[in-house]
């Protein structure tokens, strides 16, 4: 034993301090506040399977994102090698398709605007555009459809013109109405130096597996010039892999004007369209004088209905379309607690309406309130704060980017 | 059992000198470079601040703090790492090779004692991982020191104090070094005794073939490159066909099948083709 001193003094020092270092770093968390939501009134049930991500800043700092529910908040600094593996902003409903359909699931995109879900299928549809479709010109449709109760998986591979310059593809959305797959796509062309935007809504049948349709919304007419600048944007009640009947794109005619040292863009004209995916049919959607200047990033999708949110001042107006009367309703309206500077974060799902204060630090309180879209009664109220507020720092600063229900 | 520690009491203690000597230019030179960067900048701020009459806020606000990144990025903190990674390198080469210098080669000796040889391999692998874990260990404490010795040089206001962690993930060089949880230092040092074991096989491939030999030991570690790199090459051209999960089980299989397969491997050559 005598003559191993060496080695073994080497060895243990090794183990020891290397040891110590990891069991310390493993114990020891980063000391940031745990943030919970706390009940003012109402039902508490609406805001259980509610995640806000954020981050937690000290002093002008950002110094972590978080995640919290209800219950508490997770760093991102404190997750584990195997959490970090998983992707931080996985949506819950791709995180359940994986967990629930894992085969067919590899090698998809994780977003889930690209699939359809209902009782017997899943679907997903994307055109693939990477970096060697593009110098080829070569792009085509990937779809595949899976059937719960057989577990066949159905492919279609559709390619597109091949005459044409491709500069930009991406798939909006995915459905299936009556045996039909429809396809919301953006395809973007490049002719002679010049972008031109199309939105295409393709219809594929599932029995012959072929496409069938193709109806182009085109941008507006004007020049893609210097000066002026046509553009179609898209909205997609996002997020919801169930069946949508509606899409809403808007056309845009702006020009580029002179803005404090530089040049900002100004709407000239614009254009809504209704798009209903179940019928192929379009419909023109005109505001009152009013509402002229509310665009369609104001706005949330439901089947039935086209929600326009307005914020003036302290307080945020929800107004309804009614698509199949084309009327408006009873506008309803809601106080905020945020500053005149901060728009809150509003979210729409099953008819609830979440408002969220984008803010919280030591002026500010962070305010969480569920609705009802329908009738504008507010079902429950509840405020952000840290278990421990009495702790936080002086100059700390919370900031929210999102909300996702369940 | 016995024979093994044996042996790696043997293969340390001929290493421990140059050891030794590593450990003591490492600590010198850090330490001393800890001390000249903190004078440097004690000096260049007193300078300053009696040429331009600027208060102590002043002075900060124009040329920042003191932080322990000023020493991280000096010679003096990085050229002993260099130094030690070199050394070791060329020690895992110098292992074997030393064995067969001169005229009586001792490595006869070692291959006609009453042991199976595969323990020569393990002697000498476990020496350069030990090694290794010394240096790294090694590096922590002397982290704790330095910390230390810039408190005591450095006036609380000019300092921007990193926590040992932060000072890591700062250097890229150190975060591979001494990654953020065990997992993953499990997982760096894995590789790095495949990387060893893969590379004595080759060495081993050579002592027997001598020129053919060379050829078959980069053969050798190119074959086993691939196949521990080929569950990524199957995730890839499958278009990331595997879950993160997944392909992290598959590549620590394909670990372990490489460092099994090269240990096997040797075993077999030190047993029927080594030539003295």
């Amino acid at each position: 034993m005598k003559r191993y001193w060496k080695l073994l003094a080497i060895a243990c020092m090794t183990v020891l301090i290397i040891g110590t270092f990891y069991i310390q770093k493993g114990i020891a968390s980063n000391n940031y506040p745990q943030f919970v939501i706390k009940k003012v009134s109402g039902d508490e049930n609406e805001v259980k399977n509610v995640t806000l991500q954020g981050d937690y800043s000290l002093n002008g700092n950002m110094l972590d994102n978080f995640q919290m529910n209800e219950n508490g908040t997770n760093y991102i600094s404190d997750r584990s090698f195997i959490e970090r593996q998983n992707g931080w902003y996985l949506p819950s409903e791709i995180k359940r398709l994986q967990k629930e359909y894992r085969n067919f699931m590899r090698g998809k995109q994780e977003e889930v605007n690209l699939f359809y879900e209902d009782e017997s299928v899943l679907a997903y549809a994307i055109i693939p555009w990477n970096y060697s479709n593009q110098i080829n010109g070569e792009i085509s449709f990937h779809i595949e459809i899976y059937d719960k109760e057989s577990g066949k998986v159905t492919k279609i591979n559709e390619a597109l013109p091949k005459n044409q310059k491709y500069n930009y593809v991406h798939v909006y959305d995915v459905q299936i109405f009556n045996g039909k797959l429809k396809v919301v796509a953006d395809i973007t062309l490049n002719d002679e130096g010049m972008d031109t935007t199309e939105i295409h809504f393709y219809t594929f049948d599932l029995k012959t597996q072929s496409l069938i349709g193709d109806d182009i919304i085109q941008a507006m007419e004007g020049q893609n010039s210097d000066d002026f600048r046509t553009n179609i944007h898209v909205l997609v009640n996002h997020e919801n892999i169930n069946q949508q009947k509606y899409i809403l794109l808007e056309k845009q005619l702006s020009k580029e004007v002179p803005y404090q040292d530089g040049y900002t863009s100004e709407v000239i004209s614009r254009e809504m369209i209704l798009y209903n995916l179940e019928t192929n049919e379009q419909e023109k959607i005109t505001l009152p004088e009013e509402l002229a200047e509310l665009s369609i990033w104001d706005a949330f999708l439901t089947d039935s209905t086209l929600y326009f949110y307005n914020v003036t001042g302290s307080k945020l107006e929800i107004i309804p379309y009614q698509i199949a009367s084309n009327k408006i309703g009873t506008k309803q309206s809601f106080d905020l607690t945020t500053g005149e500077n901060e728009a809150p974060i509003i979210e729409v799902k099953n008819n609830r309406l979440f408002i969220l204060s984008p803010v919280k630090d030591h002026n500010t309180n962070g305010t969480i309130k569920v609705a009802d879209v329908k009738t504008g009664s507010i079902l429950y109220e509840g405020i952000i704060e840290a278990k421990n507020e009495s702790k936080l720092q002086k100059g700390y600063r919370v900031n929210f980017y999102s909300l996702e229900i369940e | 059992m016995n024979n093994f520690f044996k042996l790696l009491n043997f293969e340390v203690n001929r290493f421990l000198k140059f050891y030794v000597f590593l450990i003591t230019i490492t600590v010198i030179m850090q330490i001393i470079s800890v001390i000249i960067e903190a004078k440097k900048y004690m000096n260049f701020a007193n300078e300053v601040m009696f040429a331009e009459s600027l208060s102590k806020a002043a002075f900060i606000a124009e040329s920042g703090q003191f932080s322990f990144q000023r020493v991280t990025n000096s010679l003096g903190f990085n050229g002993p790492i260099a130094l030690c990674i070199a050394a070791l390198i060329i020690y895992s080469f110098f292992i074997w090779y030393r064995d067969w210098v001169g005229k009586n080669t001792f490595i006869y000796r070692l291959l006609t004692l009453p042991t199976t040889r595969i323990n020569l391999f393990f002697a000498k692998t476990t020496t350069i991982i030990l090694s290794v874990l010394g240096l790294i260990a090694l590096q922590l404490i002397l982290l704790f020191v330095e910390r230390n010795i810039l408190q005591w040089l450095v006036p609380a206001d000019f300092r921007a104090d990193m926590s040992t962690q932060e000072i890591i993930s700062s250097f890229h060089f150190l975060v591979i070094l001494i990654p953020g949880s065990l997992i993953e230092f499990i997982m760096n040092y894995g590789m790095g005794l495949m990387a060893i074991v893969i590379l004595f096989t080759a060495i081993i491939f050579e002592r027997c073939f001598r020129w053919k030999g060379i050829v078959l030991g980069i053969c050798y570690c190119l074959v086993a490159v691939f196949i521990f790199f080929s569950p990524v090459l199957i995730h890839t051209s499958l278009g990331s066909y595997f879950y993160p999960i997944e392909l992290i089980g598959l590549e620590f299989l394909a670990g372990l099948i490489v460092i099994a397969g090269s240990i096997w491997t040797s075993h077999y050559l030190l047993k029927n083709k080594i030539r003295v």
